[in-house]
């Protein structure tokens, strides 16, 4: 194993949760998880020698490949034209036969997740893993401003949808 | 409930999560990443197959209007199935080459845009030329084995079936033509999303709708 294959290997281990988190986000299913997250680290592996340690930090770089394979396998996916939509069993751990009880926040988060766009889910998605705007915007390709829009729009969403369910549950 | 409450709850379960995530990094070192790119099989094997039926017509097409050099009508059936060949290579050849060069490390809106793009050009633009010429394809193709059966015979077949080459012409013509008229019907009769289905519409309609989406997601401040 060379250098280059080495140093490669100990960043994708280092950040694997990033690989994994965009595949639950956007696979179907336990086994269209693993080969999406293989395929995704397939194409990191292909893409590693132009990444440019001074341009982009590696997760950013990261986050780039992860969501252009998530996306183009959603695009190319002949099963169904959505998205599937998200469920408990996509919080369940990975390794884990059973699906635990999920927490009730996160239950209703995947849940709204399921209803967005592939970009949305996105951009959800860098904002739930506690990311920048400058980050999400260089990971996205849309300026900051745009970023905090769409965000402020999807937290909105969010609120709306809550304050229905909390009306029909009443 | 507000998305930053939910947000904690989610950088939790990431945590716990995390710890029990494993990548088969056995597939790179055994240098078997084919086995992870299973879906773009059948799209290079596609692709694979119309070049090499791209290079057999254009070999074909050039034999046979080279070695005919002073008979224009079995000229003109040469080369047109030479062209036919060139497109067939061009096209496929093109799009392995942007495929190839589609950097996924790019910005995620900007790629997914060029790969909507592509799709969208292929099925409107790529496709509708290939099927139109394959229509017409098959006179110059029957012309050319015509000829290659005949002349060793010492036949000319020219002289002895002067009409055939407009005849077939005139068929082709009117093929086209019927189906022109009966799409027209149909559109005339409000069945035009139906014919659209009918002909890789929903195909287009996916990738137009992909891109579509694309487009709103940039222009939505």
């Amino acid at each position: 194993m060379n250098h280059h294959q080495r140093q490669f290997e100990a960043l994708l281990q280092e950040h694997r949760g990033i690989v994994f988190k965009v595949a639950n986000v956007y696979a179907h299913g336990r086994e269209d998880r693993n080969d999406l997250a293989q395929e995704i680290a397939a194409q990191l592996w292909r893409s590693f020698p132009g990444f440019d340690a001074t341009r982009a930090k590696f997760s950013t770089w990261m986050y780039r490949v992860a969501l252009n394979v998530a996306i183009s396998h959603v695009r190319r996916s002949r099963r169904e034209e959505r998205l599937e939509p998200l469920d408990a069993a996509h919080l369940e751990l990975p390794g884990e036969a059973d699906v635990s009880q999920p927490d009730e926040r996160l239950a209703a988060l995947y849940a709204f997740i399921g209803q967005l766009d592939p970009l949305n889910r996105a951009l959800i998605l860098l904002y739930l893993e506690d990311r920048s705007y400058g980050e999400i915007a260089q990971v996205l390709g849309i300026s900051e401003t745009n970023v905090a829009t769409k965000i402020g729009r999807i937290k909105q969403k969010l609120r709306g949808q809550i304050a229905a369910a909390a009306i029909t549950g009443a | 409930m507000e998305l930053d409450e939910m947000k904690q709850a989610w950088l939790a379960l990431g945590r716990q999560q995390e710890r029990q995530y494993a990548l088969d990094l056995q597939l790179f070192r055994q240098g078997r990443e084919d086995r992870l790119r299973r879906h773009l099989r059948p799209l290079l094997w596609g692709q694979a197959l119309q070049i090499a039926f791209g290079v057999a017509a254009m070999a074909w097409g050039i034999t046979f209007w080279s070695t005919r050099l002073d008979d224009g009508r079995a000229m003109a059936c040469g080369i047109a199935m030479q062209v036919f060949g060139t497109l067939m290579v061009g096209f496929a050849g093109r799009l392995l080459h942007l495929l190839g060069g589609i950097d996924y490390a790019g910005p995620v809106l900007e790629i997914q845009q060029r790969l909507a793009a592509m799709r969208v050009w292929r099925l409107k633009v790529e496709a509708p030329v290939l099927v139109l010429l394959g229509a017409f394809m098959w006179i110059p193709a029957m012309l050319m084995l015509m000829l290659g059966a005949t002349e060793p015979a010492g036949v000319d077949l020219w002289r002895a079936a002067p009409g055939l080459p407009l005849w077939l012409v005139f068929n082709g013509f009117l093929a086209l033509a019927l189906a022109a008229l009966t799409a027209w019907l149909i559109r005339r009769a409000g069945r035009a999303r139906w014919l659209e289905g009918q002909f890789a519409g929903s195909a287009i309609r996916n990738a137009q709708v992909a891109l579509d989406e694309l487009a709103r997601f940039e222009q939505d401040t």
